[in-house]
């Protein structure tokens, strides 16, 4: 298992966003969270990849209980956010953010962020300034400078808003290529349509900060 | 290219460091401090009395020039060696109180306040107005507001130039005005450098002063007389002179020395201020900025208030603290350099904290999620911080740096003011309104302006990179977001 939620609870304000009594997130997998706006899909995300504190229960990530702070256990995952942040500077310092924070070293790191780059399909923009880039190049550079980590799991937020049809099957490539290649977790969340449903193993419908099904698409090939 | 700009900085500042060396260590290897009315600083008497001084002790004086009150206060403080000041009955009040010795009468002139106490007159209600000035900005209003003046001879016959008053009554027997030298007791302040202080009573005493206080003339004219002589003023009838020029000007001359040591003053006063309220400053607005927890609203209220509190009120708290009678006395840091920079910290940080805060609250709310999510600890999450708020970082420093620059009770109150060693350009600029030198001062001001100005077009040669539609697109999504609630 790569996630188990016991009595997860997280509100805003008085507003319950998340009540999860219990769920299990199953590791080498794509996992699908979809659901209407507000149903708790981003708040699921960040609570696995302990980004959040929920209010009450506890989590689990690869069988071990996660404390607060705890970075260890929170580097083995990275979660790409709706709409991505990009830090000020290059492409290229964006991509190796993660990489620096790992103590890799420059030359590793470039490699590393160069090869990520090629992956989501742009490799010439090493040196270019994340503020000019266009949105779908941000979501993106977004993408690259999460799997330049090459974390065990990848938690993505709306992988496919803003991007065309073709990119849409680029980043599907992507994602099989992680789970078959390296058994990498992923876990995306999105609203009912998306386009990556041929690749996902497992779907999990939110509503109102509730589970309302859990299902298996299809057998893992 | 970040290398070479470095180096520059480096470079502009270790001038700037070695020059400010040079002038502490080019000043006498002995220095005393002298509190002293306003009238005899003004008068341009010191400055031939105390170089007469120092070629024959090798003691410096640093001249402090204040009003009568605050001088023998900042005696009894502990913050001086020596007072020469005019006002007898005080003076006899604090030599009894111990806190002075050695009192000794130097000169007189004819001018005295007690005048009123003599006339049975209240000096109070509306045809009264007390300017809280020294005596030439005194000479200046009266003129301006066409009003009676009580000044003193010295003053009146170096800015009789540049006034339209004539004298209605002088020499009476009544103004009668001593001015006497009293050092402070080591006694009471052990610190103080008495046996210094002690040869300038001497000199001060001496034939050779007498004869170069006797001897001091404007325009012809006397304007104190060495004590044991007898003779009392000339009555101030002879006027034909009255409408010439004065030749002699206190205001020091602005040659390139005494401008160099104000603008070096001026900048190392500010600029170390404002680096320590960065440093102090920054972590603190960038908490406020973006993170919630409890009494932050409280804070940052403090911070906004804490930019409207004038300068003078600081520079009081201050010199409440640094004053030899206040509790961080023992430090010996008042009237100095150190004191100035401590008291502009004061005025920097809120600055910085206030309007840092609301640059770092402007930032994306995702961007301390998206650090941690790629694998940030704690000072790299810092670090990232910063980076992202150097637009808000950089312009919270030059408001900062362009306030400190600029700003005058503080400097005043706590530097005080004394030539070559804290004078800044902003008091210097006081010195010359005080004097009447009106257009010293706009030239003075002009140059602090253009000083400004070379540091701000050096910021803005670091800073900000083009304007871009990407990243305002990405705030307006973000801020459709929900805020940073119960962040991990």
């Amino acid at each position: 298992m790569f996630c188990e939620c016991e009595d997860i609870l997280v509100r805003f304000g008085r507003a319950v966003a998340l009540n999860v009594p219990h769920l299990a997130i199953p590791a080498g997998r794509i996992t699908a969270v979809v659901g209407p706006n507000g149903a708790g899909k981003t708040t699921l995300l960040e609570v696995m990849a302990l980004l959040r504190r929920p209010h009450r229960g506890r989590v689990k990530l690869w069988g071990r209980l996660a404390r607060p702070g705890e970075r260890a256990l929170r580097r083995r995952a990275v979660m790409v956010m709706h709409p991505g942040y990009l830090f000020r500077g290059s492409v290229w310092s964006n991509v190796t953010y993660g990489l620096r924070a790992r103590g890799v070293g420059r030359r590793e790191a470039a490699a590393r962020a160069a090869d990520a780059l090629r992956e989501v399909g742009l490799p010439d923009l090493a040196h270019r300034k994340a503020a000019e880039l266009s949105s779908g190049e941000r979501q993106r550079v977004n993408l690259a400078r999460a799997i330049a980590i090459a974390p065990e799991a990848i938690l993505l937020d709306e992988p496919t808003a803003n991007v065309d049809s073709r990119t849409v099957a680029d980043i599907c490539a992507l994602l099989r290529r992680l789970r078959d290649e390296h058994g990498t977790t992923i876990v995306y969340a999105s609203p009912a349509e998306n386009g990556i449903e041929v690749i996902t193993d497992r779907l999990i419908e939110l509503a109102g900060g509730r589970v309302r099904s859990e299902t298996s698409c299809r057998p893992r090939s | 290219m970040m290398p070479r700009r470095k180096a520059v900085i480096a470079l502009a500042l270790a001038v700037l460091l070695v020059g400010c060396d040079r002038r502490d260590s080019s000043g006498a290897a002995e220095s005393i401090r002298l509190a002293t009315t306003t009238s005899t600083d003004s008068s341009g008497l010191l400055d031939v009395l105390l170089p007469a001084f120092r070629d024959e002790t090798g003691i410096e004086v640093q001249v402090m020039p204040m009003g009568t009150g605050k001088a023998l206060r900042t005696a009894r403080d502990g913050n001086c060696d020596v007072v020469l000041v005019h006002a007898p009955q005080a003076e006899r009040e604090f030599v009894r109180e111990g806190w002075g010795v050695d009192r000794r009468p130097v000169m007189y002139n004819d001018f005295e306040m007690a005048l009123w106490r003599q006339a049975g007159v209240a000096p109070e209600g509306r045809w009264y107005r007390s300017v809280g000035m020294g005596m030439g900005r005194t000479l200046i209003v009266a003129n301006e507001i066409g009003a009676y003046v009580l000044a003193d001879r010295a003053t009146f016959l170096k800015f009789r130039g540049r006034i339209d008053l004539v004298v209605l009554v002088a020499g009476d027997e009544t103004l009668h005005n001593p001015y006497g030298v009293i050092a402070v007791s080591p006694q009471k302040w052990p610190h103080v450098k008495y046996a210094q202080a002690k040869r300038f009573i001497e000199f001060l005493t001496s034939e050779q002063a007498r004869r170069i206080i006797g001897g001091y003339r404007i325009d012809g004219e006397v304007l104190f007389h060495p004590w044991p002589q007898q003779a009392r003023p000339k009555p101030a009838g002879q006027d034909a002179g009255l409408d010439r020029r004065p030749q002699t000007s206190r205001t020091p001359p602005l040659d390139a020395r005494y401008l160099l040591s104000c603008v070096q003053m001026s900048l190392v006063c500010s600029l170390t201020a404002t680096a320590l309220a960065v440093l102090a400053g920054a972590p603190v607005g960038l908490l406020l900025g973006r993170r919630r927890f409890p009494g932050r609203r409280a804070l940052l209220v403090g911070a906004h208030t804490g930019m409207a509190v004038p300068t003078v009120v600081i520079g009081l708290v201050v010199y409440g603290l640094l004053t030899r009678a206040g509790p961080l006395g023992s430090l010996g840091m008042i009237y100095s350099a150190k004191a100035v920079i401590l008291g502009e910290f004061a005025l920097g940080f809120p600055i910085i904290v206030a309007l840092l805060s609301s640059a770092a609250a402007g930032l994306d709310p995702k961007l301390e999620m998206t650090a941690r999510t790629l694998g940030a600890g704690r000072l790299r999450l810092f670090w990232t911080v910063v980076r992202e708020a150097k637009v808000g970082l950089i312009a919270a420093t030059m408001s900062a740096f362009g306030r400190l620059c600029s700003e005058l009770g503080i400097a005043m109150m706590v530097g005080g003011n004394m030539e070559y060693h804290t004078r800044t350009m902003t008091t210097a600029i006081a010195v010359e309104t005080a004097g009447g030198e009106f257009a010293h001062a706009l030239a003075l001001g002009l140059i602090l302006l253009l000083i400004a100005l070379g540091v701000n077009v050096a910021a803005q040669i670091f800073r900000l990179p083009r304007l871009s539609g990407g990243r305002a697109e990405v705030r307006g999504q973000a801020a459709a977001t929900r805020g940073a609630g119960d962040v991990l």
